[in-house]
């Protein structure tokens, strides 16, 4: 089939899914009408059973804390699959010569405050998520970013340093089954899987929820392990390539 | 101690990622043998469940959220015998397929063995939960596994190409998915399938087809339905044989179940009778890709697509049994799903074994090359004899079933004619392998230059002796798959199962702690003669086409249909192009006739 003729009868399937979808559509209840009343018991809820005043962290690490579980192995997963699919054959050995140079002192010296900033930053969200928006799939992205800093300021080489570490690897591993872990101790207080048996703690103060706290940390490690050793292996695979085609 | 529901998902879950987080330091035995505990262990505890949830289904809430009134506040688990039974089935196919696998095939620098424990804990999930959108992320998080799965042999462009195919239509079907569930989910406020049903109720406007429609369209797509069929035999011709296993075995099979749990929990007093569109649609779909399959079936030379074909026909076949959707049929499409999941992994696996001795999967490559290959030989046919549904092999059992549950309405003349089209087909290509390659009858058949790909060898041995690591699955495959005719109680208790799975009102309650429903007694029996003359006679056409195929010189000119059909259907092979814009083109065609066809027929 042509690019031509397949373009050509896609728009008109594509005209077939917009009227049903339009149909369908038009026919769900009106802007502002919200049909169930759980989010609005959630919300009354949450702080006063879980003691997290952030309602959205309080439905994913603890109400439909088992969806999250499964949500974190995806990302586990496509990691482990990205790490497999470009697993490093021989070629990678030579990166080019690009991946040597650093930038300007200036440069290097604005990226230092920086990657302070977002560790800290990042940290702060992990652990903070019970209580303010954020959380640990948030604060994991945002201290991942950090050594992103360090490629830009330095080079491939310095990143590679931080990045390709078999620690990264174990880390990642450890966060994933840290959730299932938490998990799993609930059986110890003989109730059902992810269950928040820990205390709770005061609302408001950055030791309470129980395992809401403890599983953000978690998914923070995880995910911000996971989006490191993610950029290294396509930064390898395009440098690897860049190397070979000069 | 009872075994907590959580385990059979949480279990595999620390397995992976034990295995992933020290991968380099451990050695390959070691990360094998976890691997293979791992998936015995869950075989063990997912029988153990099904035994528990008999009497009554297991709710389990996780974190302890019990519904608050009708109001569910958390993620439920709702453990039917059905559910239990695939897990069950999973667990099997999974822990055969490592054991195959293991100290010899490539596999990753251990990336293989997490990947494979992923995808078990995703389909042990899928199975059991009770909730619409945990369905759903199980849904995803077995997919991703199975992407890069098919992708393990990236030494060659192939696997990723099939990969990508496979990875792009499955996204594309999990967004309709995810829309019908924003759809049902504005139509109700709820995510629990128990108070999404009993919300719905008979409810029957656009907005509850339209959801209902965007849902089933992400398991149609899993399931291989024609025209959502294309990824399928792309992603089998490079997946590694065990992968191919589990895919046609459990994976493919996993849809349907989801097409069958969605509509029996929240749509069946909406969708079902006494409206007949949805048993009219999903009807039509089954047979058209019965028909599909089979005749893509018997033109295809590469043994793997072949395999995954016949895979596209059963589970057309399957559909049908979902569409009639009484007691009589689920409990055929029960029995034909195991019987047609062992049979279909009994054949990979001996498929494996040519691969491995013979370093091809083309069929006129192999011709003659398979004389001296007695044992591997006497696999194959036996798996042709299971395709076709020979006794004792079960799947002409659950054809019986199915078709007794439509006596006497028109649906049961089509149903008839499809089972035994599936049948003759898959087995008469099936037989034709075994002809020209085992006994080396007739010629190299027609040219076939898409089969004729390179294969790396999945195996880092040379071994003169089949190792016993590769032929006990295929053998143990081919046994299971006679339990079902053999086993005296199997019929009635597939018939319990299905009742089970079918009464919306009991599962309601039963979720919300009401009045546990009392062991429903099935008295459900096979017509075994019936049985016995339908796969006779489908055994018998399969090895007439197969025979006519391969002496085509021997019949006169204008009577060589069978090798027309074999060399020439140039248009319905010209569709399976590899392009995944095509296939993508294919799905949304699919999706706006079969929502033409429901909305117009509501």
């Amino acid at each position: 089939m042509s690019q031509k003729v397949r373009l050509r009868i896609f728009w008109i399937c594509a005209a077939g899914f917009a009227c049903i979808y339009f149909l369908v559509a038009k026919n769900l209840p009106p802007w502002g009408h919200y049909r169930g009343p759980y989010g609005d018991v959630i919300s009354s809820l949450s702080v006063y059973e879980r003691h997290a005043t952030d309602v959205v962290n309080a439905i994913d690490y603890d109400y439909r804390g088992f969806d999250t579980l499964a949500e974190e192995f995806i990302l586990f997963t496509s990691v482990l699959g990205v790490m497999m699919l470009l697993r490093p054959p021989e070629r990678k050995a030579t990166p080019s010569a690009t991946a040597e140079e650093s930038m300007s002192p200036a440069v290097q010296l604005a990226a230092l405050p920086c990657f302070a900033i977002l560790i800290l930053f990042g940290l702060y969200m992990s652990t903070h998520g019970q209580l303010t928006p954020g959380g640990g799939f948030q604060g994991g992205v945002i201290i991942a970013s950090a050594p992103m800093l360090v490629y830009v300021a330095e080079h491939f080489r310095a990143f590679k340093r931080i990045t390709s570490h078999p620690l990264v690897e174990g880390l990642e591993a450890a966060g994933a089954a840290g959730y299932a872990v938490i998990g799993v101790t609930a059986f110890a207080a003989g109730v059902p899987f992810l269950t928040n048996w820990v205390p709770l703690g005061v609302t408001g103060k950055v030791f309470s929820s129980g395992t809401i706290a403890a599983i953000s940390a978690c998914v923070g490690l995880e995910v911000a392990t996971a989006f490191l050793l993610l950029s290294y292996t396509y930064l390898a695979e395009i440098i690897a390539d860049a190397g070979k085609t000069k | 101690m009872t075994i907590s529901p959580a385990l059979p998902v949480a279990l595999p879950m620390l397995a992976a990622a034990a295995i992933a987080g020290v991968r380099r330091w451990l050695s390959r035995a070691v990360v094998d043998a976890v691997a293979i505990l791992t998936a015995a262990t869950n075989l063990v505890m997912c029988a153990l469940l099904l035994t528990r949830s008999w009497d009554a289904p297991i709710v389990y809430w996780f974190g302890n959220w019990f519904p608050r009134g009708r109001m569910v506040l958390g993620v439920g688990f709702v453990i039917d015998p059905v559910g239990a039974g695939l897990a069950t089935l999973a667990a099997l196919l999974m822990l055969l397929a490592l054991i195959y696998s293991s100290s010899a095939m490539e596999s990753g620098d251990n990336h293989y063995q997490p990947l494979m424990l992923v995808f078990l804990a995703a389909m042990s999930g899928f199975v059991l939960t009770g909730d619409l959108f945990n369905l759903f992320v199980f849904f995803e998080l077995m997919s991703t596994a199975a992407f890069a799965l098919c992708g393990l042999k990236v030494e060659e462009p192939a696997p990723l190409q099939g990969a990508f195919n496979f990875a792009v239509t499955n996204t594309v079907g999990a967004f309709f998915t995810l829309t019908g569930l924003a759809f049902v989910y504005a139509a109700t406020g709820a995510l629990n399938m128990a108070q999404i049903g009993s919300l719905l109720g008979s409810r029957h406007d656009t907005l509850v087809i339209g959801g209902y429609l965007f849902l089933i369209t992400g398991f149609l797509i899993k399931s291989a339905a024609v025209p959502f069929h294309f990824w399928l035999a792309d992603a089998h011709a490079v997946s590694p044989t065990p992968v191919c296993v589990l895919f046609s075995g459990i994976m493919v099979e996993l849809g349907l179940f989801a097409i069958l749990r969605v509509t029996n929990t929240m749509f069946r007093a909406s969708m079902g009778p006494p409206h007949t569109a949805l048993r009219d649609v999903l009807l039509t779909v089954g047979a058209v890709s019965a028909v599909w399959g089979g005749a893509m079936c018997f033109a295809e030379h590469h043994l793997k697509r072949l395999l995954a074909f016949s895979t596209i026909s059963h589970a057309g076949a399957m559909m049908m049994a979902l569409a009639v959707n009484t007691p009589a049929a689920i409990a055929g499409w029960l029995v034909y799903l195991f019987a047609h999941a062992m049979a279909k992994s009994g054949l990979f696996f001996t498929a494996g074994i040519l691969l491995h001795r013979l370093r091809t999967m083309s069929e006129p490559l192999l011709f003659a090359r398979g004389t001296k290959l007695r044992f591997t030989a006497a696999l194959w046919l036996l798996g042709g004899c299971a395709l076709a549904g020979l006794p004792p092999f079960a799947i002409s059992l659950g054809e019986e079933l199915t078709s007794s549950a439509t006596k006497h309405s028109d649906a049961s003349v089509v149903l008839m004619a499809a089972f035994l089209l599936s049948g003759t087909l898959t087995a008469a290509a099936v037989f034709r392998v075994f002809m020209r390659v085992f006994c080396g009858w007739g010629d190299h058949g027609p040219a076939d230059r898409s089969a004729e790909v390179d294969e790396l060898p999945e195996m880092h041995e040379q071994n003169r002796v089949i190792p016993a690591r590769m032929f006990v699955p295929a053998l143990l495959c081919v046994l299971f798959g006679t339990v079902p005719f053999l086993l005296p109680q199997a019929v009635s208790w597939s018939g319990v199962a299905a009742a089970r799975m079918l009464d919306q009102q009991a599962y309601i309650r039963v979720v919300y702690g009401q009045a546990r429903s009392a062991v429903a007694q099935s008295s459900l029996a096979a017509d075994v003669w019936s049985a016995l003359l339908h796969s006779l006679l489908a055994v018998a056409c399969g090895a007439a086409l197969a025979a006519a195929a391969v002496f085509h010189k021997a019949v006169p000119r204008r009577l060589r249909w069978a090798s027309h059909m074999e060399g020439s259907m140039v248009w319905m092979r010209s569709l399976q192009s590899g392009h995944a814009g095509d296939y993508v083109v294919w799905t949304m065609a699919g999706f706006s006739l079969l929502g033409t066809a429901l909305f117009l027929l509501r």
